[in-house]
């Protein structure tokens, strides 16, 4: 019995290894064909329409857009300016949010970027390349909300 | 009797088919691979081979048990397979279904869903603990008490898994139109993975799509509106253990913050994005926001939520 466990494992092991080597030449195979572009949100527009497909019915303060300026991240207020979108570049796709200002753990520097901490394990942190007065908004609106 | 694991045999085919739509994606464009995504979904799929040895057993032992208890003694004919096959695919369509709709079921299949790419890699992104939601029982049990054998109801059951690995793709548009009626298709497929309003919730068949069409979840896939993949809360990480777990986590932190047994079996076995304030966005509450939004008018009004979880 012992050694039929055993056996099996050293068959899964081998298993293992066998799938992972595939997997490691698969992402190789993939790396050296190439075919696919970093994403950037490209301006104002591109940073609402990708919000507004993500949350139906939600709409964006035009005026409150702000793009980062290496082009991988952005943000913009809601209508109300109670919420804040936040979409961000990952691989070749955007990832996006919708967060109240209780979402937001902390805002810090972190070299010549902002970070943005967000209390979501799947989207933990934003780096931000904003100049000061940017980043004094979105610190306005995290502590607006922790002095109500 | 003993059946070969029809999976184990597919999955040089399946390496060769995921070369081959890569090298395609890279000649035409009309697929997409991203690197890192391309090995997070493998790197699912490694641990669903490793789960389904070291846990698959619970489901194989469920089976044997219930054997005793079959009305019928079906054998290993011809017939019986064929006839195995389609029942194996009606249920399937119907755990799939309660898999979309049922939290419990969905933070397991989520995973299969959490890749904004849809490529033949994705077909083989799936979970890690799924014999742990215990569906084998509510799903798996029908046609052993029917009187089919285990081995055959595993044998047509991976079947049916193999079947689906070639729909993943975005590199084939249409099949014939004979063949797009009665089975599942790429086309068919891509709806199913799709998160805009008007694709979420349809297409759930393994293999035929009849069923879809049977019970009124079938939606063509329209030139005019191309398949947006992912989640309706995509993932901001390739890390597996995240993309296995978030759903589990998000029942964990739900539950312990209901204030009544009513909630906590709300955020458990309710629907994704369920809430008891309704703040939180279901797949019904979206279509119905978008079924607004576009103007097709709507029973009842949306109402409007804080948006602070949305539903996946």
């Amino acid at each position: 019995m012992k050694n039929a466990i055993m056996s099996d494992l050293v068959i899964l092991a081998a298993l293992v290894l066998v799938v992972g080597l595939i997997t490691a030449f698969l992402f190789w195979l993939n790396t050296r064909l190439g075919g696919w572009s970093p994403s950037r949100i490209e301006d104002n527009a591109h940073a609402i329409s990708s919000l507004e497909q993500d949350h139906i019915g939600v709409r964006f303060d035009d005026e409150s857009v702000v793009v980062a300026t290496d082009h991988l991240s952005a943000f913009a207020f809601s209508d109300d300016h109670v919420r804040l979108g936040l979409v961000v570049a990952m691989g070749d796709r955007l990832v996006t949010r919708l967060v109240g200002p209780e979402e937001i753990g902390a805002i810090t520097s972190h070299g010549d970027n902002q970070r943005l901490m967000l209390k979501d394990w799947t989207l933990p942190v934003i780096d931000l390349s904003l100049t000061p007065d940017q980043i004094n908004v979105l610190k306005q609106f995290v502590e607006g909300h922790n002095k109500a | 009797m003993e059946l070969p694991n029809p999976i184990y045999f597919a999955v040089p085919g399946f390496v060769a088919l995921i070369i081959a739509e890569m090298i395609f994606a890279r000649r035409t464009g009309r697929a997409q691979f991203q690197p890192r995504d391309t090995v997070a979904s493998l790197v699912m799929g490694l641990g669903n081979m490793v789960s389904g040895v070291l846990l698959g057993g619970f489901a194989l032992g469920w089976f044997i048990y219930l054997e005793q208890f079959a009305v019928l003694e079906i054998g290993y004919v011809w017939w019986a397979f064929a006839l195995a096959f389609v029942l194996d695919d009606f249920v399937y369509y119907w755990a799939h279904r309660f898999a979309h709709t049922v939290r419990w079921w969905w933070a397991d299949h989520v995973v299969h869903h959490s890749s904004q790419h849809y490529n033949l890699s994705t077909a083989l992104r799936q979970p890690w603990l799924s014999p742990l939601t215990l569906k084998f029982i509510f799903f798996g049990s029908w046609l052993i008490l029917i009187g089919f054998p285990p081995a055959m109801v595993v044998f047509v059951g991976a079947l049916n898994l193999v079947y689906q690995f070639w729909i993943h793709t975005e590199a084939i548009e249409k099949t014939p139109k004979w063949f797009e009626a009665v089975m599942n298709t790429p086309s068919h497929h891509r709806v199913h993975h799709a998160t805009n309003p008007r694709y979420l919730d349809r297409n759930y068949a393994g293999v035929f799509i009849v069923w879809d069409k049977m019970f009124g979840t079938f939606e063509p896939e329209r030139d005019d509106e191309p398949c947006r993949y992912g989640i309706v809360k995509n993932l901001g990480t390739y890390n597996p253990i995240v993309i296995s777990m978030h759903e589990w986590w998000g029942i964990v932190k739900d539950v312990s913050s209901a204030k009544s047994i009513r909630e906590a079996l709300g955020y458990w076995l309710g629907p994704p994005g369920w809430s008891p304030d309704g703040s939180r966005l279901s797949s019904k509450l979206i279509k119905q926001r978008w079924a607004e939004q576009k103007g097709d008018g709507s029973p009842e009004p949306a109402p409007t939520p804080q948006e602070t979880a949305p539903a996946e």
